[in-house]
């Protein structure tokens, strides 16, 4: 039978409420809904959970290119499957093909008329179906639950604020934790046996530990339109993607306004670079100051003396080699000249906020704190060497969900990770907090809502991944300690070099 | 108190994964019979795992596989399957041993049951919550073969398809104290060991050792465990002739010859129980056999036997033998220990009906066909014994045909051939399908030489 969705014409809002709160489970069903009828649910959604419309893109001659639009896993009910689905429009009745179009859903918007020119309308893969008239669907309804979530690193309270606007709209029960170390707690819970969430928050590095764990679940089963290839990198081990990737933050040059003149971008090399902050040299301001202990800012370094790929093809890492020598070489005479002084971030971000330092090398998560403290400054991608013409590779250090082997609730989780990566969640929340989107259809409508997008956005294709391999971890400590080594002048460069080689080697 | 589960369907279960699940020689002293089309890992307080060909063997023995009528996507479908509880109980506790009994007990008091399919999707369940009879593993839909898939009274998001994996949320056994007891048969007179009470024995060492594979692989470690010799030594003589037969806890045998255990130019036998420092788990413990040694012998996979239970003295002294395979351009060797390996993870049965004496003699032994399947494009098979005897067969009729064996065993008791047998004999079931044509038993096999 087609139009339990139709029953819905003369309930009240608190009907649309409670239609997503179905608690026994139950089979397929077929449900119709007419634009009128979606209209209605658009502004219920709206008022009640916050559920508004947001920018859509759309592929090919349409016009406008962007439609304000909220996907059906916002606007229906949650589905554990889909089958059947079909819409009529103007043109008559089109019947979608597909295995999973519950799976679709995030990715399936409805634009509330008068929308486009032809009145309401259904995107779906970019694609625009104008003059919507109807929805049609067989399924399963999804029971519903609850779900733990663990979550570290910036924006916190915005994620929360987002699954609970989605979890209010379904009746789901969302515990989101915000835990220091996700991916080492979730790493020594599984061990010990004990309670895991469903879906935790990790960074690229915790792959491998998680994975030896037994800790999660592959993601191959599930498809992330637009996914940058650089995240797909970051989560993927054995062939096998592990978390889906959420947002990243690149690396960039901070400067001081008032200490340094507006740079161009345009000709921007390492030369630019130190000839800009030895302006400097002599007054009581530090021309650079950056993390030079931390192996996060040798690898931008040892990228562009030459260096190809941070892994090598046997899992290891190498430092021991021409391009990271020269790295540590360029950076010592830095050193030594004054115009770098290596420093950890706390009493960098200090120094940087008094006005004491003119340019620094940091992570872009730091630029809403530095709005927010009102600082003077510019931001640049990183330079280009000049002498081999590559650039210095910002570290893209990607953040994602993944979700546990461990999960009761996979489908439902399911339905988080689809409603966090929709265009609605990525657009606000990497708007907010300066992120990049994972996500390439959106990066470019991303950037222009941010002062800085369009530079993060350059630092991306010449970007450097934190890859998922266990070796990095035992790079960054090992390197670590001898980096402070070199940089104290108690140990050659390399010397510094053939006792990491020596060491990492050791750890393998 | 523990109640158990046993029922004769599971018995028969258990008789199907010996009987039939092997596929493959395993000449890695694998304990564990591979099979044959898709598999499920199964982990649990022990590892184990369920082949296309298990499931396909339990539904001809027995009664345990079940045919019911579900609805998915608008359809009513027939979904034809074992119920969870068989599967589930090869690996809910720690007896590897045959038949296989579902712990109701544990189920009833509640652990986790975690499903993963080939794309990784994983589910979670809580046994409190599902009836272990009343969900399946289901291999066929509608009649038509299928992956394997869960089905029945679960959730939806229980039906995972295309199956790969079930894990058991029952802790592993404690292995430094579990009640696992190596028993020592010599002569008929029995002794047992845990492995507290080995490790704390006099001839208890830890040193370097390693093995290699048939895939070419060597594994390393620094194994600890008490020094064969000198336990047996502690009831007999071990000399050159002695020969000893270990047995694993999943029946695998191995037997071994006194020259081999006393070379010990390289390094010492011991019954292993330690790995690198750690005690082993079931499988490939809690006892493995290895060589170790300040040198860093290195042994064969295949003579270092793995889930060792029992050994047993046989005797009389160890006889080795020499089965010579002449394909095209090559020559292979296979030696007692070699076939023995074949023998113990394809054994097959057959009695032959011996026409001058008109009597029925069990013997047992590894089909031809298994033992040659690595191998193709020949097109006859001769069988040569000892004296110059040889029969030639069609490889045709000897292709998938288990009742044509080369037997090692006879009698009701599987002991070695008599002398006027030895090595190998060339048998087939006086009931066999098809008896290829023009054979005839040969005695004393020690070559075959494949025809092209």
């Amino acid at each position: 039978m087609i139009g339990k969705g139709s029953r819905l014409k003369n309930r009240s809002s608190l009907a649309f409420a409670l239609f997503s709160l179905v608690l026994l489970p139950v089979t397929g069903e077929d449900f119709a809904f007419s634009t009128r009828e979606l209209d209605t649910l658009a502004d219920f959604v709206s008022r009640e959970f916050d559920l508004r419309p947001y920018d859509v893109p759309v592929n090919g001659p349409a016009t406008p290119r962007i439609l304000a639009g909220i996907s059906l896993l916002e606007l229906l009910p949650l589905m554990e499957y889909v089958y059947d689905f079909r819409i009529v429009t103007q043109e008559g009745e089109i019947r979608f093909a597909g295995d999973a179009p519950a799976d679709e859903w995030g990715e399936i918007f409805f634009v509330p008329g008068p929308g486009g020119p032809g009145g309401p309308a259904l995107v779906r893969g970019g694609v625009v179906h104008p003059g919507l008239q109807e929805i049609r669907f067989s399924g399963e309804r999804l029971e519903t639950g609850a779900l733990e979530i663990w979550l570290g690193w910036e924006g916190s309270t915005e994620l929360k604020r987002e699954m609970e606007r989605f979890a209010r709209r379904h009746g789901i029960t969302v515990s989101a934790v915000t835990v220091p170390s996700p991916d080492t707690k979730l790493a020594a819970v599984v061990r010990a046996r004990g309670p895991l969430p469903d879906l935790v928050m990790i960074q690229s590095s915790g792959v491998e530990s998680l994975l030896e764990a037994r800790g999660l679940q592959a993601l191959d089963y599930l498809e992330f339109p637009g996914l940058v290839e650089q995240g797909r990198a970051a989560f993927t081990l054995d062939g096998h993607l592990w978390a889906m990737p959420f947002y990243f933050d690149t690396q960039v040059v901070y400067y001081n306004r008032d200490l340094i003149p507006a740079i161009s971008v345009e000709g921007w090399t390492l030369d630019r670079m130190e000839r800009a902050a030895g302006r400097l040299l002599g007054t009581d301001s530090h021309p650079m100051v950056w993390n030079a202990y931390s192996s996060n800012w040798l690898i931008p370094f040892q990228v562009s003396f030459g260096k190809v790929s941070l892994v090598d093809a046997d899992g290891g890492v190498t430092v021991d080699d021409r391009p990271t020598l020269e790295a540590l070489h360029y950076l010592l005479r830095l050193q030594e000249e004054g115009l770098l002084v290596p420093m950890e971030r706390d009493g960098m971000d200090a120094l940087f906020i008094a006005g004491k330092v003119g340019m620094m090398l940091s992570g872009s998560y730091a630029i809403p704190y530095l709005e927010s403290l009102g600082v003077n400054f510019g931001v640049l991608p990183y330079p280009v060497n000049q002498e081999t013409g590559r650039a210095v590779s910002s570290l893209l250090d990607f953040k994602a969900f993944a979700m546990t082997r461990q999960t009761r609730h996979p489908v439902l989780a399911r339905r988080m990770l689809q409603h966090l990566y929709g265009p609605g969640v990525q657009l606000r929340f990497c708007s907010a907090l300066e992120k990049l989107s994972v996500r390439g259809d959106l990066r470019e409508l991303a950037a222009s809502r941010s002062t800085y997008g369009a530079v993060l956005e350059r630092t991306v294709e010449s970007g450097t991944v934190i890859p998922p391999n266990r070796a990095y971890g035992v790079y960054k400590n090992t390197m670590w300690k001898l980096l402070r080594f070199a940089f104290s002048g108690q140990m050659p460069p390399e010397e510094a070099l053939r006792a990491g080689q020596a060491l990492m080697d050791a750890d393998r | 108190m523990k109640t158990t589960t046993r029922s004769g369907l599971l018995l028969l279960l258990a008789l199907a994964v010996a009987g039939g699940a092997a596929a493959q020689v395993d000449s890695v002293s694998s304990a564990t019979p591979a099979g044959e089309g898709w598999k499920v890992t199964l982990i649990g307080v022990r590892n184990a795992e369920l082949w296309q060909s298990d499931l396909e063997e339990w539904k001809g023995r027995s009664d345990v596989y079940r045919e019911v009528e579900l609805e998915k996507k608008g359809e009513l479908n027939v979904y034809g399957g074992i119920p969870l509880s068989a599967v589930v109980a090869m690996v809910d506790d720690a007896d590897g041993g045959m038949p296989y009994v579902f712990q109701a007990d544990l189920w009833a008091a509640g652990y986790n049951v975690t499903l993963t399919a080939a794309d990784g999707y994983s589910y979670t369940f809580s046994t409190l919550a599902v009836s272990a009879d009343d969900v399946l593993l289901v291999d066929r839909i509608d009649g038509e073969p299928v992956l394997p898939q869960i089905a029945g009274s679960i959730t939806t998001s229980g039906w995972v398809r295309d199956l790969a994996e079930i894990e058991i949320g029952l802790a592993p056994v404690s292995l430094e104290q579990n009640d696992f007891e190596l028993v020592l048969d010599i002569n008929g007179r029995t002794s047992a060991y845990t492995i507290p009470g080995m490790e704390a024995m006099p001839v208890y060492v830890e040193d370097m050792g390693s093995y290699t594979n048939s895939y070419g692989n060597t594994f390393e470690a620094v194994w600890g465990g008490v020094k064969l010799v000198p336990l047996l030594q502690q009831f007999m003589e071990v000399t050159p002739e002695t020969s000893i037969r270990i047995i694993a806890m999943d029946g695998y045998e191995m037997s071994y010859g006194g020259d081999m255990l006393l070379d010990q130019d390289d390094g010492d036998w011991i019954l292993a129980f330690k790995e690198n420092g750690e005690y082993m788990p079931e499988d490939p413990g809690y006892i493995r056999l290895v060589k170790v040694g300040p040198q860093n012998p290195n042994i064969t996979g295949h003579a270092s036997a793995r889930m060792v239970k029992r050994i047993v003295t046989e005797g009389e002294p160890f006889r080795d033998f020499v089965l010579t395979i002449v394909e095209r351009g090559a020559t292979e060797v296979f030696d007692r220990q070699t076939m023995q390996s074949g023998v113990s993870v394809n054994r097959n049965r057959v009695s032959y009906y011996d026409r001058r004496n008109d009597v029925e003699v069990p013997y047992m032994g590894l089909s031809v066909w298994r033992l040659l399947e690595r191998l193709s494009g020949y097109r006859a098979v001769t069988f040569e014994a000892s004296d110059g005897f040889s029969v030639t067969l069609d490889n045709e009729e000897l292709e998938g045909n288990d009742d044509v064996i080369l037997a090692m065993y006879t009698g009701p008791d599987d002991r070695l051939l008599d002398a006027d047998e030895w090595p190998l004999r060339l048998v087939w079931d006086r009931d066999a399908a098809v008896v290829p044509e023009g054979i005839k038993s040969v005695r004393n096999v020690v070559k075959i030489v494949l025809v092209y």
